[in-house]
């Protein structure tokens, strides 16, 4: 690993905000959360389509991250939406408890 | 030796250190906060690989609007501590833990075997250093074993060949899809929106920068252009996602 | 053999095809249809296969080759239906073949088929599900002429199997009646045991020669070269084969299902349990002598069992008081004739008694089922007699055909039982196999060993002169019994005084016009039937014209039979090559009458001495009237052995299947599933965890080998 960032520096950046993300999925209780840490996965994700798009000399790739950010807006806007129906349906948040499904 | 490489280096470890924090820390308030910085952090290295507009957006759209959203939602439900619930220590927390270090390996794996050098062409000389078995080159640019990828490429070069391109473009000697996607069609010839041409007044109004890359007016060119489609359906996307929220939200529990 | 008509021949796919339409047509709708419609459809398909087939048969005729030495050729009639299994080298058409057997085979099951559709029309006027009979008969019909027609054994097997459908179907046919359903599974269930045996002798047949189309096997087993490679599977694949036969021509193993399959209508009895089907196993035979032929052992076992199945059915017949059951052991009898002859080399004189035999056995079973439906189903001989003069008719055509199986002279079954026994006494197994020399061939026979065989130097007759005394006696006995047991029969129920009850005396009347046709025709046949193959002793003097016709049967299937020559020895009981022969029939003529003769004193002249008889020889008759214990016996080694067998499978499966193996699967699942219940909690980040190490696991196996890490 050098000192001077190169490709390689961004990618296994991007790759370890995505597992701390994704493990926040999958170990983190609160709904509220778990949602944070989709934003954090959906932007490391945007760090290594930024980074390929510098790479490879061309904007294709931003173009990418900017309609993710789009589609990350908006799900939160309806995730948050439903987290806050499920509060005032349960009074919590914590999504072990909503087990609905499996009956 | 420029100044780059050391806020590469403090982006990217606060932007672990804020992640890890996220996902760590209790109180969702402290998460969101630490969310933030996160997405500041993030902002920079958009900043550092050139991508100016995206960094505006990031700030602008994760900062700001997201963040706002996610406080707003926490202060709403207003949840003390007590109603946090219990951190239990799970078997599944273990595997999840293990399984996630273990991907992180095999995706560190993959990413350095796949950016390493290409072997026999030597890099080309610039302001790049890269320890190549120990010994020092200063190079503009490193070729991948991926057609078209670079593993190191400065500043400059970056906007000559991003300039390269445009030229080539209009002298239709070359398509945007040119060696990017195999099934696009060959006879359609490439028209390069004005927007896209090289404004040197434009440029020389950015203090330090030489060209267009990944400011807003190629993105916006392009946005309008070639990715009109999907742009508009964004739209349709976020009107549809602002009733779904309201008809959400507004739902009377019974 | 060749074939000379090339190109196909599409009568034998309509002989075929006419009463398969009708059983469909009667199967699918007859419930609907008026009864006299099921009649004229039922009627109608076999009169139209019986035209067809005399349609070929006549092109068969006008086929006829004479070669320069004056021999008469046929050939053969084929017909392809079409390819049905093509699989690597098992290539199995359902293909038909016309050749001089089958053309007899096909006129008999045809012609007395029809006889007794018509008589059916009549006998089962009465019966609601009459549909159902007459598509049961038509799909016989369509499966028995599937059998003799077909050009390979597999067509032969599956109107084999269809025949057996059939049998059961209809033996079962009042199937409200346990007694009769159990019949018809008795009759299938044994049919199995010979089907069984019939299939692999087929697989060894194949798997050995490649083919199972007859004209390549016979051409194979008759050339010397190529023979060598059938002659090591002859004795297995001939005798398992053979067990087949005895299966469905009902010889000793396995005849215990034909008396009790009298359980069926009796038109079902004459036409499937005495005329057509239960001669299928000799036909079988007859059809591929080439093969048997190869090996003498075999030809002497066939022999030998035909000649005690003919004796101990015959002794049987000679106590039973149910007169359909006097024939149903008069025929396993007769057909032990058959083998008899078939197993002696004689295969002429099996087809010739086949063929008397169908028209005097189906005239035998058919008046009978006259007098039983003019006697309101009553089969006890003991309550009958004095029918003569009540049912003239049938009295008069059961008197032909009972002096026809009698064995008196100028009825059928006198020449077709003589040319038999003459055949018993006289041919002999020299076909013999000698390891060193190869195969003896027709043609070393004839050059070589029939000079050493009129000098008295081959081995082989001394050495297996002792089967031609044992059939030659056992058959002149059973020519006794039979002509005894006959005739007591028909003492009973046509002579003396009326034993029935007053009620059904009242109402004994003669049967309808639908059932006494039949009977006349069927009468005519059994008188006429023996004449085209008139002794040697008389043909021999008479100039070659007439002579061809009298012996008409024999030219008629010489090509088909031409191993069969070799079994002929001329001239071993000295000088007159015909001179044994009218021995023979002398013999014969006086045992039937000695027969007749008896049957007269004991049932007419002193009606008080079968008691006295009865008496006298207690054990025997007791023997005798009960079969030989056999079915007890049966009963004994594999009835009772199989269920026992079954309680412990019984056992077996409670305790070790259902409790060790399908207990302990469930107590299996039912454990691990209370272990892995957990996993699927509900929980959907745990599922979502399972999904990253499943990722993980993959990317590990497809990552692994590409990176080397």
């Amino acid at each position: 690993m050098s000192w001077e960032p190169t490709l390689a520096h961004y990618l296994i950046l991007s790759a370890a905000v995505f597992t701390i993300g994704m493990v926040g999925v999958l170990v983190r209780r609160n709904a509220i959360i778990l949602f944070m840490s989709i934003e954090l996965m959906l932007n490391s994700v945007n760090l290594s389509f930024i980074a390929f798009a510098r790479y490879r000399v061309d904007l294709d790739g931003h173009i990418f991250a900017f309609f993710i950010m789009a589609v990350a807006a908006a799900e939160a806007a309806v995730a948050l939406a439903i987290v806050l129906h499920v509060f005032r349906h349960k009074r919590g948040i914590e999504v072990d408890e909503m087990q609905e499904l499996k009956h | 030796m420029g100044v780059e490489p050391l806020f590469f280096w403090i982006f990217a470890i606060g932007a672990i250190v804020t992640s890890l924090s996220v996902v760590v820390v209790r109180n969702p308030l402290y998460c969101a906060l630490a969310l933030v910085v996160d997405f500041f952090f993030f902002a920079g290295l958009y900043v550092l690989l050139s991508a100016h507009f995206l960094a505006v957006v990031q700030v602008l759209v994760y900062g700001g609007a997201i963040m706002v959203l996610f406080l707003f939602i926490i202060m709403l439900l207003n949840l003390r501590g007590d109603e946090l619930g219990q951190m239990r220590f799970q078997l599944h927390t273990a595997l999840a833990i293990t399984a996630g270090v273990v991907l992180f390996f095999i995706a560190g794996g993959a990413i350095l075997s796949a950016t390493a050098p290409m072997d026999g062409e030597p890099p080309v000389e610039g302001t790049l250093v890269v320890q190549d078995d120990g010994s020092e080159v200063r190079v503009q640019e490193v070729r991948t074993s991926i057609p078209g990828l670079y593993l190191a490429l400065d500043e400059q070069t970056l906007e000559e060949k991003y300039l390269e391109q445009i030229a080539s473009w209009e002298r239709g000697t070359s398509r945007p899809s040119d060696g990017k996607y195999p099934r696009f069609n060959p006879e359609r010839t490439f028209e390069v929106p004005p927007s896209m041409q090289f404004d040197p007044e434009a440029a020389s109004v950015v203090p330090g920068r030489s060209g267009l890359y990944g400011t807003f007016q190629p993105i916006s060119a392009l946005l309008v252009n070639r990715f009109v489609v999907p742009f508009e359906l964004t739209a349709l996307l976020l009107l549809a996602a602002i009733i779904g929220a309201v008809i959400i939200a507004k739902r009377r529990v019974t | 053999m060749e074939a000379l008509y090339a190109e196909q021949f599409y009568f034998l796919g309509l002989i075929v095809l006419a009463p398969l339409l009708g059983a469909i047509i009667n199967g699918l709708f007859g419930s609907k249809l008026p009864k006299r419609v099921v009649d004229w459809v039922a009627c109608g398909a076999m009169a139209m296969s019986f035209a067809f087939a005399l349609i070929s048969v006549q092109a068969l005729i006008n086929n006829m080759t004479v070669s320069p030495d004056g021999e008469r050729s046929w050939g053969m009639l084929t017909y392809t239906a079409y390819q049905w299994i093509f699989s690597g080298s098992l290539e199995a058409e359902i293909a038909f073949l016309l050749d001089p057997l089958s053309a007899v085979m096909v006129l008999v099951v045809t012609g007395v088929g029809l006889l007794i559709h018509i008589y059916s029309a009549g006998y089962m006027a009465e019966d609601e599900s009459k549909w159902r009979y007459f598509a049961y008969l038509n799909l016989f019909a369509f499966a028995m002429l599937m059998l003799v027609l077909g050009k390979n054994m597999l067509v032969t097997f599956i109107g084999w199997e269809g025949v057996g459908v059939c049998s059961y179907l209809l033996i079962g046919f009042w199937f409200g009646d346990d007694e009769k359903a159990a019949a018809g599974q008795k009759a299938f269930l044994v049919n199995r045991v010979g089907d069984f045996c019939f299939i692999l002798g087929m697989f060894l047949v194949f798997y050995t020669a490649g083919t199972w189309d007859y004209v390549a096997l016979a051409e194979m087993s008759t050339t010397a070269a190529t023979a060598a490679t059938l002659l090591p599977i002859a004795l297995p694949a001939g005798l398992l084969i053979f067990l087949g036969c005895t299966g469905k021509s009902a010889q000793i193993p396995l005849y215990v299902w034909l008396p009790d399959a009298m359980a069926g209508p009796t038109p079902v009895s004459a036409l499937i349990h005495a005329a057509t089907m239960v001669t299928a196993g000799v036909f079988l035979i007859c059809r591929m002598n080439w093969l048997f032929t190869l090996d003498h052992r075999l030809m002497a076992t066939i022999a030998i069992v035909g000649a005690l199945t003919a004796f101990f059915a015959a002794t049987i017949a000679l106590v039973q008081t149910d007169i359909k059951r006097v024939l149903a052991y008069s025929t396993v009898s007769q057909l032990g004739f058959m083998f008899m002859a078939v197993g002696m080399g004689a295969f002429v004189a099996a087809i010739f008694h086949l063929m008397t035999h169908a028209f005097f056995k189906a005239l035998l079973f058919l008046g009978a089922g006259s007098v039983i439906h003019g006697m309101h189903h009553e089969q006890d001989m003991r309550k009958m007699g004095g029918l003569r003069k009540l049912m003239p008719y049938t009295w008069a055509t059961f008197l032909v055909a009972t002096i026809a199986i009698a064995g008196v002279p100028f009825f059928s079954g006198f020449f077709s039982k003589d040319l038999i026994l003459w055949g018993a006494i006289s041919n002999a197994h020299v076909l013999t196999v000698d390891g060193a020399m190869g195969m003896i061939t027709m043609e070393h026979f004839t050059s070589a060993l029939v000079p050493a065989a009129a000098g008295g130097e081959a081995l082989d007759i001394g050495r297996w002169a002792i089967v031609n005394w044992v059939v030659f006696l056992l058959g002149i006995m059973t020519a006794f019994l039979t002509a005894f047991y006959m005739f007591r029969c028909y003492f009973m129920t046509f002579h003396g005084e009326c034993r029935a009850d007053e009620e059904t005396k009242a109402h004994i009347h003669e049967s309808p016009p639908s059932m006494l046709v039949p009977l006349v025709v069927l009468a005519f046949l059994s008188f006429v039937g023996g004449y085209v193959g008139i002794p040697h002793f008389i043909t021999t003097h008479m100039p070659e014209g007439p002579q061809f016709w009298s012996l008409l049967l024999e030219n008629w299937l010489a090509e088909v039979f031409l191993v069969s020559d070799a079994y002929r020895v001329v001239g071993r009981f000295g000088a007159s090559p015909y001179g044994l022969e009218t021995l023979v029939a002398v013999v014969s003529i006086a045992i039937a009458g000695a027969g007749i003769g008896l049957a007269y004193l004991m049932y007419v002249k002193s009606p008080e001495l079968p008691a006295r008889v009865k008496e006298r020889a207690g054990k025997l008759y007791d023997l005798l009237w009960n079969k030989y214990f056999v079915d007890e016996g049966y009963d004994t080694a594999f009835v009772r052995s199989t269920l026992k067998l079954g309680e412990v499978s019984y056992w077996f499966d409670r305790y070790i299947i259902a409790g060790l193996l399908v207990g302990g699967t469930a107590f299996m699942t039912k454990n691990f599933g209370q272990v892995l219940r957990h996993l699927q909690g509900g929980n959907v980040q745990r599922y979502a965890t399972y999904i990253l190490i499943g990722t993980v696991l993959i990317l590990f196996a497809i990552l692994g080998g590409a990176t080397g890490s």
